[in-house]
């Protein structure tokens, strides 16, 4: 008898337990609550923290902040993300007044801050602590909101003002915030300056957003930064980047790690600097691709670079140096078919699970994953651990693969899902991790072959949908956090939320910032009758989109902003089109 | 090895003893190491404080049937994290598996102490797909655990767990 008491499932040593527990579902884990009080304060004791740290996701721009949330709740709030991305239960917002030019934007997310490198100026969206969301997170299943509100943005020009705008010369093509110093960024023009500038602090940094009304509206005249360092490679042996007309030579990328220990450039004629940003001042590590690179990105022990027709990656030593020997390459589709990489990115250090746990989770986003968005249409997952070339798992968007649409940006998002950024349309995709497409099942989505793909029919995970306002825009860049997506057409800032922000007053943006966006669309509505301005993607095949969806939303002469609220989205199934709304932010 | 297999014997929680071919034995990391450190003592019996001779008939019948498979590493965690993630157990080990409750717990138990890695796999996967699906109450009967739950303290934790139901 007392054998039996003692080897029962709610006794079991917490290491078993612990063995026990990781391969439940969410689900039976949590109903496990319900059968008696032993086992449940096992559940809440070990089970609901083993699960968090094997399911994680970023929460940078949490509010409260994510340290001050009990596990079960944010184990919740992840679930709630994760099913909000299965069945496409989003809210869309643009974030207007629009810029005044169409751009090519750079966009960063800090803890604080949205971080927009918009022509020559850096644009700042400070993210505040929404005064109600600590009782609405505390509340756990309401509806409510978990994540800082957006305000109302400050301009800093980078450019010299004296100076006129210069098509496009000075424009900015890379931000890379320093994490250890607050409001310090690296910052990279088109036309070869890389500068280190540290903004001007608001001196203001108080929670409640009403009381900073006056401020922000004066806020937004222009402020100047102040500039810290001026990085240049020209001492380096063999390439500087003095050409040979005497002029910097341009650059068209710019990223840094994650914390912003280092950054790299790239220039047009395919020179690569590394940089770092500690001093003292060390020389650049610099080498030389065969071509310009259209995509790169830094991580701690990798510089990769996407070029014509492959990945070029690049091992880092912790001293910086690059080991030029050991550079491998990965491809896209298989030859003879070849494409370029347009995006690359990597999960970042506070999603992805710790390399020094014992396992890696059942979590999709590893942090040996790389993600990266091609031309062909298609975004490829390849595993960098692995010695292949070839990408372990690819998607596809039917739509617009038969659009000829590239991937211009991609993000991981959630636990299992990662997004795309397409070239025409203002299109974003959205992917289920654990449900990768072939290209084979799409080479006619519209035919009637694929009706056999019976077994696709549950595959309505992966969808689309039109960002607000891109209207044909490519979709430039795209970041997550907090189960919230934000990205960048030609013009503006967008966001669409999974995490429930949106459904409350005031809850995505500030009181402040939907004012100038009521006075911007007022003020637009007027000039509106001279013409409405052609997005760079509307040319081409793509205008069809126009009758066949009408996803550009109807102007609402009494509602004001409804104009800019709302998406129209579509699911991937590969006969006919299922058409969704996305809820409109209140 | 040897012409003549080598042999450990091993002695239970209830003093029987079991002569055990080695690569049988080491199959269990902790009996491994033990059998390390008392070197060449001929005769000499490891004892089990933790395992029955049930049980232990039991275990030995896995680690024979197992003899011949690679051992883990000592610090297998990540690499066996691709085994983990599926729930699929061996054909044979399903079979072999199919014991009483009492049996199971007390298997994967003496597991844990025996440090058989791919023994306290196949259990907790067991017990893990025993849970899978299942209502609380079926559950309760499942384990033969008692609802110390009032009705409407239940209802309540019902109610609050809602959200995971989908």
């Amino acid at each position: 008898m007392t054998i039996e008491s003692e080897s029962n499932l709610d006794n079991l040593p917490d290491d078993v337990l612990a063995l026990i527990f990781r391969r439940l579902e969410l689900k039976d884990l949590i109903g496990l609550k319900c059968v008696a009080r032993g086992i449940a304060e096992r559940v809440d004791g070990l089970g609901i923290p083993l699960y968090l740290s094997l399911h994680r996701q970023s929460h940078c721009t949490a509010s409260p902040p994510i340290h001050q949330w009990a596990p079960l709740d944010i184990v919740r709030y992840n679930h709630r993300i994760n099913r909000s991305l299965a069945s496409h239960t989003l809210h869309a917002l643009q974030i207007v007044p629009e810029w005044p030019q169409s751009v090519i934007p750079a966009l960063e997310i800090t803890e604080d801050q949205l971080v927009l490198g918009v022509g020559s100026k850096i644009l700042i969206h400070p993210l505040v602590h929404s005064s109600s969301g600590k009782s609405r997170a505390g509340c756990g299943n309401s509806s409510g909101s978990g994540g800082k509100v957006i305000d109302r943005s400050i301009e800093y020009v980078i450019e010299d003002r004296t100076k006129k705008y210069q098509g496009g010369k000075s424009d900015i093509v890379g931000i890379v915030p320093i994490s250890s110093i607050k409001n310090d960024f690296i910052v990279a023009q088109f036309d070869g300056t890389i500068q280190r500038v540290a903004l001007p602090q608001l001196v203001h940094d108080d929670h409640n957003i009403e009381a900073d009304n006056r401020d922000r509206n004066t806020s937004q005249a222009n402020i100047s930064p102040r500039m810290k360092a001026r990085y240049s490679s020209d001492f380096s042996l063999g390439h500087g980047r003095i050409s040979t007309q005497g002029h910097r030579e341009s650059i068209n990328t710019l990223v840094g790690t994650d914390d912003g220990a280092r950054f790299m450039s790239t220039s047009i004629s395919g020179k690569v600097d590394i940089y770092s940003t500690h001093s003292p001042w060390v020389e650049p590590t610099s080498f030389q691709l065969k071509s310009r690179a259209w995509s790169s990105l830094l991580s701690p022990t990798n510089a990769l670079l996407g070029i014509q027709g492959s990945i070029q990656l690049y091992p880092i030593c912790p001293t910086g140096a690059v080991l030029e020997d050991h550079k491998r390459k990965l491809i896209g589709p298989e030859t003879p078919l070849l494409s370029s990489p347009y995006s690359l990115h990597l999960p970042t250090s506070s999603t992805s699970i710790p390399t020094s746990s014992s396992t890696s989770g059942q979590s999709s986003h590893n942090p040996n994953i790389l993600l990266s968005g091609w031309y062909d249409s298609h975004i490829r997952l390849h595993d960098l651990r692995s010695s292949s070339p070839l990408p372990t798992t690819q998607f596809v968007d039917p739509y617009t693969w038969s659009d000829n649409s590239a991937y211009y940006s991609t993000t991981y998002i959630g636990e299992h899902h990662i997004a795309g950024g397409n070239s025409k349309h203002g299109t974003v995709s959205f992917f289920d991790l654990r449900n990768p497409t072939s290209s084979l099942n799409y080479s006619n989505p519209t035919n009637d072959q694929n009706q056999g793909q019976g077994h696709r029919g549950n595959s309505s995970s992966n969808w689309s949908c039109f960002s607000p306002g891109g209207k044909g825009s490519p979709v430039y860049a795209l970041k997550s956090d907090n189960g919230i997506l934000y990205g960048t057409t030609e013009r503006r800032l967008f966001c669409l939320t999974f995490n429930g922000q949106g459904s409350h007053k005031n809850d995505l943006i500030t009181s402040n910032l939907e004012n100038a966006m009521k006075e911007s669309y007022y003020l637009r509505k007027n000039k509106n009758k001279n013409g409405r301005y052609v997005p760079n993607g509307y040319k081409g095949r793509g205008g069809k989109w126009t009758w066949t969806v009408k996803y550009d939303n109807d102007h609402d002469e009494l509602g004001g902003m409804r104009e800019y609220k709302g998406a129209r989205g579509y699911e991937h199934r590969s006969r006919y089109i299922d058409l969704f709304d996305s809820l409109e932010p209140v | 090895m040897a012409e003549k297999k080598q042999t450990v014997i091993l002695q239970t929680s209830d003093d029987e003893q079991f002569t055990v071919e080695k690569v049988v034995a080491e199959r269990s990391a902790m009996i491994k190491s033990m059998m390390e450190d008392l070197g060449d003592q001929e005769g000499q019996a490891i004892p089990l404080p933790n395992v029955s001779s049930s049980v232990l008939t039991k275990i030995l019948e896995y680690c024979d049937h197992h003899k011949t498979e690679p051992l883990p590493a000592p610090d297998a965690n990540d690499a066996d994290d691709s085994r983990r993630k599926t729930s699929e157990i061996g054909e044979w080990d399903s079979r072999w598996i199919q014991v009483d409750q009492e049996m199971l717990f007390e298997i994967i138990l003496a597991a844990n102490y025996l440090d058989i890695k791919p023994l306290l796999d196949v259990g907790c996967k067991t017990v893990a797909n025993m849970i899978k699906g299942k209502t609380p109450e079926e559950i309760r009967k499942l384990f033969n655990i008692t609802n110390d739950f009032t009705p409407e303290e239940e209802e309540q934790i019902r109610k609050e767990n809602e959200w995971a139901e989908e």
